[in-house]
């Protein structure tokens, strides 16, 4: 009788925490996904594999979105050195903000940034648009690690408070990347 | 076997994939999907036979070079390359020239049944997801 009142008070007590970030991890990194993202989702890729993961707001039907892309690099040394992989970094980045500007209206881009991520050289750029009419804002990461490139990305609602999109960025930009051959 | 003899022939007698040309160098604006120029412009140029080199214009109206030293530079597309960049019903409409590395490839085309009409660009985005297309149009041959 005890026990049972003691472990409904503690489910209560569980059940009452504050929601806290929670680790996803697989064979090619770790991420502290932030409170209320959920997911992910899959995405075929050919060359690797992509998962969104995604947080609902209340009242509309939009989603903060962290996206994590990662692909192989074929024919690759397995080591490259520390300026090819930033500029390799800045050309993923660089393709990739270009289709994003293809996709988008009023499209503007911040100058891209060189980060390091996981220790390793990064690049990010920032742009807001519109998408299908909608002011939205992003940042687009891209790291390469051994024969892995990983694109990251994190886009929202324009809203008069970013945390969850800001949440999202903290999230990708203390990413922890796993080595593999 | 007839209906498909013309066609055949029409291959033949069109160029293989050459190399992204020297006249092909200049400043490239990408374009919005409503076709209007955004911001990002790259230049592209050759600063020796077989080396090229692609610099990014910055907010300032500076141009960065953003060529790879060595593993990642930009290299011309064979025959054999383009498959990578664009499906089988792409390619039996037109007839590309790339310059690519792991990130995107850099592409002139004409039309396979309009050889004569002006030369046309594009962009690939390779590396994660399907290789995706991103239209671009030349500004002109110097960096502006």
């Amino acid at each position: 009788m005890l026990s049972r009142r003691l472990s409904t008070i503690l489910l209560s007590s569980l059940l009452s925490l504050p929601a806290m970030a929670t680790p996803f991890d697989n064979a090619d990194f770790t991420i502290e996904l932030p409170e209320g993202f959920t997911g992910p989702q899959i995405k075929n890729d050919p060359n690797g594999y992509g998962l969104v993961f995604s947080k609902g707001h209340a009242g509309d039907n939009t989603r903060t979105v962290l996206e994590i892309a990662v692909a192989a690099l074929k024919d690759k040394p397995a080591t490259l050195s520390e300026t090819d992989l930033q500029k390799l970094a800045n050309h993923m980045l660089a393709g990739r903000m270009a289709l994003v500007a293809t996709r988008r209206q009023s499209f503007i881009a911040a100058p891209p940034a060189t980060l390091r991520l996981s220790k390793l050289p990064a690049a990010r750029g920032s742009w807001s648009g519109k998408v299908q009419g909608v002011d939205a804002t992003g940042s687009i990461y891209a790291v390469v690690a051994g024969k892995r490139v990983f694109m990251l990305q994190a886009q929202d609602q324009k809203r008069p408070q970013q945390q969850d999109l800001e949440a999202a960025m903290r999230a990708i930009e203390a990413i922890q990347i796993k080595e593999r051959e | 076997m007839r209906h498909y003899l013309p066609l055949l022939l029409g291959f033949l007698l069109l160029p293989a994939a050459q190399a992204f040309d020297v006249a092909d160098v200049g400043t490239y604006a990408v374009l919005h999907k409503d076709k209007t120029e955004s911001k990002i412009r790259f230049h592209v140029s050759q600063p020796a036979e077989g080396q090229w080199k692609l610099e990014q214009k910055k907010d300032d109206g500076s141009w960065e070079d953003i060529s790879c030293e060595k593993d990642c530079a930009l290299q011309e597309a064979v025959e054999a390359d383009l498959p990578k960049f664009f499906p089988a019903r792409t390619l039996a409409q037109i007839v590309p020239s790339c310059l690519y590395n792991d990130a995107f490839a850099f592409c002139s085309y004409r039309l396979r049944d309009k050889p004569d009409e002006e030369k046309r660009y594009l962009m690939v985005a390779l590396v994660t997801g399907t290789p995706t297309p991103i239209y671009i149009k030349r500004v002109g041959p110097t960096r502006e």
